[in-house]
């Protein structure tokens, strides 16, 4: 009976798709003998034990899974120190979870794990034989090194970052002061994890966060030095009623030669070599004003680096072309600053500029002689035959490389309020 | 039995009783044409319209005689002396007039003639015309078809006014001898389209058509494809509108549902609103469906793949709140799914079978106990519950049932796929079912007709529906000979456009 119908029916379907085929033109095409046809049970069955054959090798339930969400590496002596930070879902307080509300509860959501080895992923596989969990890096978005580390020379031990492709790219970099593990315990009580809060930290650090990848461009690159963010542990003075015990903060930018750090730039001085490579953030300069020490912050929201490289008789020299916009934050004096004193407030936070960031470039040049702004590249891309001449001992000329900086600085958007509102004026009587 | 009727009234009584044993329903009511002549009127109880019969025949037969007005004296001047009933016509031999009989007519023996006379005098109790109940609009006709095939050719008469609406007649079923109505629009279907419908109808060798499932089972092209290769609808207007555009139709008597063939599969994601409703509204809410079918189709497997093998590629947070909600669960993310799902299809089956009356207490259950307990007692995680319930609202934007259940089975298709090869596994099963599409074909026409083969003609009706003055000819499935649906296209909204201000 099926049979039967089968045949019958292919027949009336062979001659439907012929006639539309040879009205399109073609020809009709006898169809093709009937091949061998097996059962579709017998399909199913076998198609089904060759998928059971291989069996979800790779298969890993996320309740076998260890998210690491944090790493640190220090060295101590001969043996690296990694630290991981790795989240325990059952403390993080979903429905259904057996910890349930665990954030609130004081246990820690988190796990730190360290251990001592000869190499990076070494520490790692010590880690990984004391856990019962496969530990899964792909994300971990946050690594910090120890200073101690990072004095030693960073290159032989990021292998494992661009080989192991767990290991994401995107992942930001920072530096530590004293051992990198403290920052993964410190207290953070506003994001989930110390690792989270360092992370949105690292984030806000310059326009262009420094990540793995970008890290390694910089230390493979000839001409440009490497410089990462500086944390550490802020203890809360006795003065203000803090109640917390330690925050992490970012206060200063570690400046490599080569991989090895030479040396940390302060706060401030940070800031403005961050400025100075162009990756700023909104930097505020606070200038003082007057005899008092009376002050005006002035937000730069807008800021553009030029860097124009110029050779005479092969001696180099940088000049240095800063544009920014700015607006007045804070404003703490009692002078008027409407009409012309505007314009020597700009004036001012020029110099204020110029002889700031000189005096870090000074530093960077004769101090750490660390090219963090790529003074090398700019040449290279400029004159590259100069740069051929220089490349093999860059880090010896580039002391002696001129620099000369000239900076301008728009204020706007300071909208009514201009003097402070201590000052009396005709212009405030408005209504 | 001998095939011709007798002349003598007597043995044709005889012999008819012989037939129609035990059958209560049959009514035989004795007549008198003269004085000496006699007669017999036979006819089904309940399929028929008694008063008809009561006012067209046996009254102007008893007033005839009793008025003694002309006598009568052959059988066939009773239609033009005595029955004023329309559809008449004769039968003398006795398959005819059986069938006349069970197909709703009454029919008149005379003494002396080797003839009967049977008029169609269909009734009885048919539901009459409703709103359709599986096919809802917003925005359109409210008419339904009902399970009477007069009733339903007629509520296509309506639409189409045109005498190039054929309806050519079939009986389908040896038991049931069901009427079957193969309907078209002459010059805009393709001859052999309607050819080769009829002589598939024609081959159909069964004791019973019971539903135009039935006959779409019996004619369809791969029987072994779960994917629906014709279309039912129980809308004159969606009817209307494919046959506007070179469909052809089968109706069935005894069912509202309606087949339409060939089909593609973008016009099982159209809904007869796309066309009333104006084409901003009707784009958002095709592309709605378009990627909903693709959620109903992937989402719990790509959940599984996720989850088992590709924990890197979501989000930190969200996987860390996956991971969170996962925690305690005993099984393995592919069990809770199947868990999940199976439940989910069990309930929907249930609010279908069951009487209205029970049904909220099922979606109650359901609620309670699929949704919210077994996440608190952590048998099941919150993430597959949500993902559940998407992948339900998700086929239930597909405008045709047949399509939403065939995605429905694929899912655990998918689901299976996923938990075996993660990612590559979801890869693989869509290529699969890609590839059983193009191959697919409905009536010689290619199920992905418009986007494979591709016809740029078609892209015009399948992810977007450009206005209507835009689609100036009908889709590529249609006649060649009768292309343009629009003459001259004229916009209003021009620059020139200020006549009648």
């Amino acid at each position: 009976m099926k049979a039967g119908r089968k045949s019958r029916f292919s027949m009336a379907v062979v001659r439907t798709a012929c006639s539309v085929r040879s009205r399109s033109g073609s020809g009709c095409r006898p169809k093709a003998k009937p091949k061998f046809k097996p059962k579709p049970v017998f399909l199913c069955a076998s198609l089904l034990s060759l998928a059971l054959l291989c069996g979800c090798w790779d298969r890993v339930e996320i309740n076998d899974v260890a998210f690491v969400i944090g790493s640190s590496f220090d060295k101590v002596n001969d043996q690296f120190i990694t630290t991981i930070q790795i989240a325990l879902p059952s403390q993080l307080g979903g429905t259904g979870s057996v910890g349930g509300g665990g954030g609130t509860s004081g246990n820690q959501n988190y796990l730190l794990i360290s251990k001592q080895a000869r190499t990076m992923y070494l520490a790692n596989r010590e880690i990984q034989a004391g856990l019962s969990r496969i530990l899964n890096f792909s994300h971990r978005r946050l690594m910090i090194l120890g200073e101690d580390f990072a004095r030693s020379g960073i290159g032989s031990q990021l292998d494992i970052l661009g080989r192991f492709p767990q290991n994401r790219l995107s992942a930001y970099v920072v530096l530590s002061r004293g051992k990198a593990f403290d920052i993964l315990s410190a207290e953070a009580p506003i994001e989930q994890f110390p690792a989270e809060m360092a992370r949105e930290l690292a984030k806000n650090t310059m326009r262009h966060p420094v990540n793995v990848k970008r890290m390694v461009n910089k230390l493979l690159n000839e001409g440009v030095d490497l410089a990462l963010p500086v944390m550490s542990i802020k203890d809360s003075s006795k003065d203000v009623p803090d109640k917390s015990k330690s925050l992490i903060a970012v206060d200063g930018l570690g400046v490599f030669r080569g991989d090895k750090l030479v040396g940390i730039l302060e706060r401030d001085e940070g800031m403005l070599a961050v400025m100075g490579m162009g990756e700023s953030l909104n930097p505020k300069i606070i200038l003082p004003r007057g005899d008092k020490d009376e002050l005006i912050t002035i937000n730069l929201n807008e800021t553009k680096i030029r860097w124009t490289p110029s050779v005479q008789d092969s001696q180099l020299a940088i000049k240095i072309h800063f544009q920014a916009k700015g607006s007045i934050l804070e404003n703490t004096t009692y002078e008027d600053i409407e009409g012309e004193n505007l314009d020597g407030l700009e004036e001012q936070c020029g110099n204020y500029i110029n002889e700031n960031l000189g005096r870090v470039i000074e530093k960077l040049q004769r101090e750490y002689q660390s090219d963090i702004f790529g003074f090398g590249q700019v040449i290279k891309n400029r004159y590259p035959q100069e740069w051929d001449k220089v490349k093999d001992r860059w880090h010896e000329v580039y002391p002696s490389v001129k620099v000369s900086l000239d900076s301008t600085i728009h204020l706007e958007g300071t909208s009514q309020l201009m003097n402070s509102l201590s000052v009396k004026g005709e212009k405030s009587n408005h209504d | 039995m001998k095939e011709k009727l007798s002349r003598k009234l007597a043995q044709n009584v005889e012999a008819l009783k012989d037939i129609f044993q035990d059958s209560s329903d049959l009514v035989y009511r004795d007549i008198q044409f003269t004085e000496s002549r006699r007669g017999l009127i036979v006819y089904v109880e309940g399929i028929i319209n008694v008063d008809l019969v009561d006012q067209n025949i046996i009254s102007p037969l008893i007033e005839g005689l009793v008025k003694a007005e002309k006598p009568v004296e052959r059988l066939s001047e009773l239609p033009f002396t005595r029955i004023s009933l329309t559809q008449t016509s004769t039968a003398s031999d006795w398959p005819g007039v059986i069938e006349a009989i069970l197909t709703a007519h009454v029919v008149i023996f005379m003494d002396d003639s080797d003839e009967v006379l049977t008029f169609d005098v269909k009734g009885g109790s048919r539901r009459s015309v409703q709103e359709p109940s599986t096919e809802t609009v917003i925005r359109g006709p409210r008419e339904g078809f009902t399970e009477s095939l007069r009733i339903n050719t007629a509520l296509l008469r309506f639409k189409l006014k045109t005498e190039k609406l054929k309806m050519k007649p079939l009986i389908v079923g040896k038991i049931t001898k069901t009427d079957v109505v193969v309907s078209y629009i002459d010059g805009l279907a393709k001859q052999d389209l309607v050819d080769s419908v009829l002589d598939r109808l024609k081959q159909i060798d069964m004791d019973g058509i019971l539903e135009s499932g039935y006959v779409e089972e019996w004619i369809e092209d791969n029987p072994y494809s779960p994917f629906p290769q014709m279309q039912y609808s129980e809308r004159p207007d969606t009817i209307a509108a494919q046959l506007l555009e070179g469909k052809v139709a089968i109706f069935v008597d005894g069912t509202p549902f309606v087949l339409v063939a060939p089909v593609t599969l973008w016009q099982l994601l159209q809904s007869s609103e796309d066309y009333y409703e104006r084409y901003f509204v009707t784009n958002f809410i095709r592309w709605i469906r378009l990627f909903f079918l693709l959620v109903a189709l992937m989402l719990p497997g790509l959940y599984i793949a996720v989850t088992t093998y590709h924990q890197d590629m979501l989000p930190s947070s969200l996987i860390l709140s996956i991971a969170t909600a996962r925690e305690a669960i005993p099984f393995p993310a592919i069990i809770e799914a199947l868990i999940m799902e199976v439940s989910f299809e069990a309930l929907q089956e249930a609010g279908i079978r069951l009487p209205k009356t029970i049904g909220q207490a099922v979606s109650i259950l359901g609620a309670l106990v699929i949704g919210q307990a077994a996440v608190q007692a952590g048998i099941v995680s919150a993430p597959i519950v949500i993902v559940v319930s998407m992948t339900g609202i998700a086929s239930f934007t597909l405008p045709r049932f047949n399509l939403a259940t065939t995605v429905r089975m694929l899912r655990f298709l998918i689901m299976i796929l996923a938990a075996l090869f993660g990612l590559f596994g979801i890869v693989v099963g869509t290529v699969w079912i890609l590839v059983h599409l193009t191959q697919l074909k409905s009536f010689g026409v290619p199920y992905l007709l418009g986007v494979s083969p591709y016809r740029l003609r078609d892209f015009k009706d399948i992810f977007v529906r450009v206005p209507m003055w835009k689609m100036s000819q009908r889709p590529n499935s249609s006649s060649e000979t009768n292309r343009n649906r629009i003459g001259a296209p004229k916009l209003r909204g021009r620059a020139d456009e200020h006549e009648g201000w």
